[in-house]
């Protein structure tokens, strides 16, 4: 077989196949891209997130924000006048408290005081 | 990656790699079925692609997904008589001795191992180089030599037989 023959054979040869590339792109791949066109419009961030609705959004995180604020002052405020009402209730009690202990210390009786003098007094003395 | 450039992209490789599954395997349908992925591939992927030597990624593609249809259909195409078609671009003016040559090459390249005809015919039929052919397919020169030289022996053999 003479090689130059065949090369000349070979280059004029073709494959023929039933559809061409113009029909596979046609059925296939103008449908696909038309779809995927679809596809991003209605998963586009614009018609997703659409001005109206973010200025809306805003609007209502500003309003949010105030209202907690303002509740927020309002919780404080009566919570600081409960303490003072609560400092105010345990320095009389504290007064109440002092004044008891001081009429109670005239009731004890010699033994306990002569006790407590050998105890911790006299030895104190004897120390030094 | 836009429309426009898919398209051209597909009008330039689609029929390169339509043929070269076809030289590889003789089959009319898988070979369109082999590209047509490869472009559905290739489309899907497009936001993460490099513009550059697409067409060698294409053949890659390609031979992966005709490699992977071969494992699937390994048992049947044991079987299968596959037969090799090529049809002339001038067929009105044909007399009978390039006709029966015709059915002669196509007998002879249906004998012929898919590697070696592939890589045959792309540079007989496609007049790529065996540099761009070891490119695009990821082998090296050497390999592509080996394999053409393996087809041209293999076709002066049974030439002479028949």
């Amino acid at each position: 077989m003479d090689d130059s023959k065949m090369n000349k054979f070979l280059k004029k040869e073709d494959i023929k196949f039933s559809k061409s590339k113009d029909q596979i792109w046609k059925e296939v791949f103008s449908k696909k891209m038309t779809s995927n066109k679809q596809e991003s419009k209605i998963f586009s961030l614009h018609s997703f997130f659409p001005q109206k609705r973010i200025s809306y959004a805003v609007a209502a995180t500003v309003l949010v924000l105030l209202g907690v604020t303002y509740f927020n002052y309002q919780d404080n405020s009566l919570v600081s006048e409960e303490a003072e009402v609560v400092y105010k209730i345990s320095k009389e009690e504290f007064a109440e408290i002092e004044s008891s202990t001081m009429f109670e210390s005239l009731f004890i009786e010699d033994q306990e005081v002569d006790y407590f003098f050998n105890m911790h007094v006299a030895n104190q003395i004897v120390d030094e | 990656m836009k429309e426009s450039e898919f398209k051209n992209l597909y009008d330039k490789y689609f029929d390169s790699i339509r043929r070269y599954i076809y030289y590889r395997s003789s089959d009319e349908a898988l070979a369109t079925d082999v590209a047509q992925n490869c472009f559905l591939k290739l489309w899907e992927k497009k936001d993460f692609l490099y513009k550059k030597n697409i067409k060698a990624l294409l053949y890659k593609m390609a031979t992966d997904e005709f490699i992977n249809h071969w494992r699937k259909q390994k048992r049947e195409r044991e079987f299968a008589n596959e037969h090799f078609e090529i049809k002339s671009n001038e067929a009105e003016n044909e007399n009978e001795e390039i006709i029966k040559y015709r059915k002669k090459m196509q007998l002879i390249l249906s004998g012929l191992g898919e590697r070696q005809r592939s890589v045959f015919l792309m540079n007989k039929m496609d007049g790529l180089t065996i540099s761009e052919i070891a490119n695009y397919l990821g082998l090296s020169v050497k390999a592509v030599e080996k394999r053409m030289t393996q087809a041209w022996k293999y076709i002066k053999l049974e030439a002479g037989n028949k």
